[in-house]
């Protein structure tokens, strides 16, 4: 990541693919803190409290309990304080109605799933190539 | 053989017309027939009329004649000419009326007879008259047999009336025995006319009751069928999220687990992490599988123009068939209307096959299209091991194989798939094989849009 203070914000219901996030992010030295919330609707909660410092970038998972991924997108990118963090879709569908929905609601990135976890770390390392070379607004 | 309901209205209201027609056939015969018989009557009346004013006429043309024995006075004799001419005129209109009845004929020329008879006896009294007077005029009259002439007119006119009375009540009796019939026709024909359009109406409203209740019943299994499709299409749904998510969680743990403690395994427990994460993917590849075969049909494409050359180039690109194997386009393809993903899936399913379980040394694989009638025709030849007769149908179900999925990785998704969807355009699918030898694989394509054929879908 291109800025190393600012956390990365995993929105993620399922405790093995958040395991899975964390380990591929420190096989890969990835140092930022993280922040694991598990919907949506917590999502917004901790980005709208002034006290906890914006994330870098959001990871969004889209099927959750409460408030799923296209929902949080939906209140997200119409909200002025958050619509500029970059958020990467990492998700198991394949659905074509999720890929329009998604990027209908302008996210940076949409990464499916593997099962392999050996590609899942190539996934997570080519995320964090692009947004270390990648200029970000402050 | 089950009549459709069309058939029957039509064929009852073409009896019933049938039946119309004939009661309108009766009833023109009856009325020709009447206006006969009515016709008839009258030239009897006007014969018996004629026959009246010809005996009269007789009488008077003879009371003048009298008048005239006795007064010598011409004048009286001037009329008795025209009563004679108006008798002729008679005469000839009943020879007319009665022509074609030979015993009234008869009598009339009897009539005739007698007539001019007594036209000449008084002639000739007449003639002495006013050559020689009174006295021997009078005298010759009552020598001739005036009176009997006279009688015998008389009795000749009433036979004719007679014979003119019966024939005119002969009509008169056949024309009501005709209108009687016609009358019983008609009531019969009527009654029957409205039984049947009755039994018709019926008919009718029993059909459309029970037409009703089938499209009831249609409607009920449309919606259940609605229901079952979208329970199958969250079924899809819930496959690829719902028992992805915890394969993928054991495939992570199990990499972790055989990495993080390597040393502690031995061999044994080694093999035995490798076949679980083995079996992982082969789980994921079912159920990827099942989402492809699952999503034809359901998620729709744009149909556009694809031509077939480029597309059979890029699949073998991107299969990138060994060194030792030859993939060639026999002849140049067709651009087809259709939905690219779906086309490029069945060369794609067809061409891997082909490349994976081929065993020579040197793979020959051919593309060719033919045009057949309305259709194309496609095939694709190898030179591999061939197939059984006995599994032709068996390889097209779903996860249907001939190997063990040990031995050659495989779903049982791809034929599956490309049968679906070539069925789906309309198409057929099939093969040829020779054991040893190598197997054809044929698929048909409609030449017009190939639109696919599936029922319209709800969006939810």
């Amino acid at each position: 990541m291109k800025i190393t203070n600012k956390p990365i914000l995993l929105v993620e219901d399922d405790q093995v693919d958040v395991m899975t996030v964390k380990r591929a992010l420190k096989e890969i030295h990835v140092t930022n803190p993280m922040v694991n919330l598990e919907n949506g609707a917590e999502a917004l909660k901790y980005l709208r409290d002034p006290k906890n410092v914006k994330p870098c970038i959001i990871l969004l998972d889209l099927n959750m309990p409460i408030m799923n991924g296209i929902e949080f997108l939906q209140v997200a990118k119409h909200d002025a304080q958050i619509k500029r963090i970059p958020v990467v879709v990492l998700t198991t569908s394949e659905e074509q109605q999720d890929k329009v929905n998604s990027f209908d609601l302008g996210v940076a990135g949409y990464m499916a799933k593997p099962v392999d976890y050996r590609q899942f770390v190539e996934v997570m390392r080519t995320i964090d190539a692009y947004w270390t070379i990648s200029e970000m607004p402050q | 053989m089950k009549w459709s309901i069309e058939h029957k209205v039509l064929t009852g209201f073409a009896v019933a017309l049938a039946i119309l027609a004939v009661i309108g056939w009766l009833a023109y015969q009856s009325t020709v027939s009447f206006m006969h018989a009515s016709t008839q009557a009258t030239h009897s009346q006007k014969t018996i009329t004629a026959l009246e004013e010809i005996f009269s006429l007789a009488n008077q043309a003879e009371t003048r004649q009298r008048i005239y024995l006795i007064s010598g006075d011409e004048r009286h004799l001037a009329p008795r000419r025209a009563y004679i001419d108006r008798i002729h005129i008679l005469l000839g209109k009943i020879r007319d009326t009665t022509a074609g009845n030979p015993g009234q004929q008869a009598l009339l020329r009897r009539l005739d007879g007698h007539i001019d008879a007594r036209l000449a006896l008084l002639e000739g009294v007449l003639k002495v008259r006013r050559e020689q007077g009174f006295e021997p005029a009078r005298l010759k009259l009552m020598a001739g047999n005036g009176e009997r002439e006279m009688e015998a007119i008389h009795e000749t006119v009433l036979q004719l009336e007679k014979g003119e009375t019966a024939r005119m009540q002969q009509w008169v009796d056949a024309s009501r025995e005709n209108s009687d019939q016609m009358l019983i026709i008609f009531f019969v024909a009527l009654v029957s006319v409205a039984i049947f359009f009755g039994v018709l109406f019926l008919f009718i409203v029993r059909e459309l009751a029970e037409r009703r209740q089938a499209e009831e019943q249609r409607a009920l299994l449309m919606h259940e069928l609605e229901s079952a499709n979208e329970e199958l299409k969250n079924f899809g749904y819930v496959v690829s999220h719902d028992l992805k998510a915890p394969l993928r969680a054991i495939g992570s743990l199990a990499d972790w687990i055989s990495t993080d403690y390597a040393d502690k395994f031995d061999d044994e427990g080694k093999e035995h992490m490798r076949l679980l994460i083995s079996r992982v993917y082969r789980m994921d590849g079912l159920i990827d599988g099942i989402l492809q075969y699952s999503r034809v049909g359901r998620v729709k494409e744009t149909i556009v123009a694809v031509d077939l050359n480029r597309l059979v180039r890029e699949v073998i690109d991107l299969l990138a068939p060994p060194k030792n194997m030859t993939v060639s386009i026999v002849n140049p393809l067709p651009t087809v209307m259709t939905e690219p993903t779906r086309i490029q899936q069945v060369f794609q399913n067809l061409l891997s096959n082909a490349i994976k379980y081929m065993d020579k040394p040197e793979g020959k694989i051919r593309i060719a299209c033919v045009a057949e009638g309305t259709q194309w025709k496609f095939s694709i030849s190898d030179n591999g091991p061939g197939i059984d007769q006995q599994h032709f149908e068996k390889i097209f179900q779903l996860f249907q194989t001939l190997a063990p999925r040990d031995r050659v990785e495989s779903t049982g998704v791809g034929l599956a798939l490309v049968k679906k969807i070539v069925e789906m355009y309309g198409g057929r699918v099939w093969l040829e094989s020779t054991v040893g030898k190598g197997s054809k694989f044929f698929f048909t394509l409609p030449r017009t849009a190939a639109i696919p054929s599936q029922p319209k879908e709800h969006k939810t």
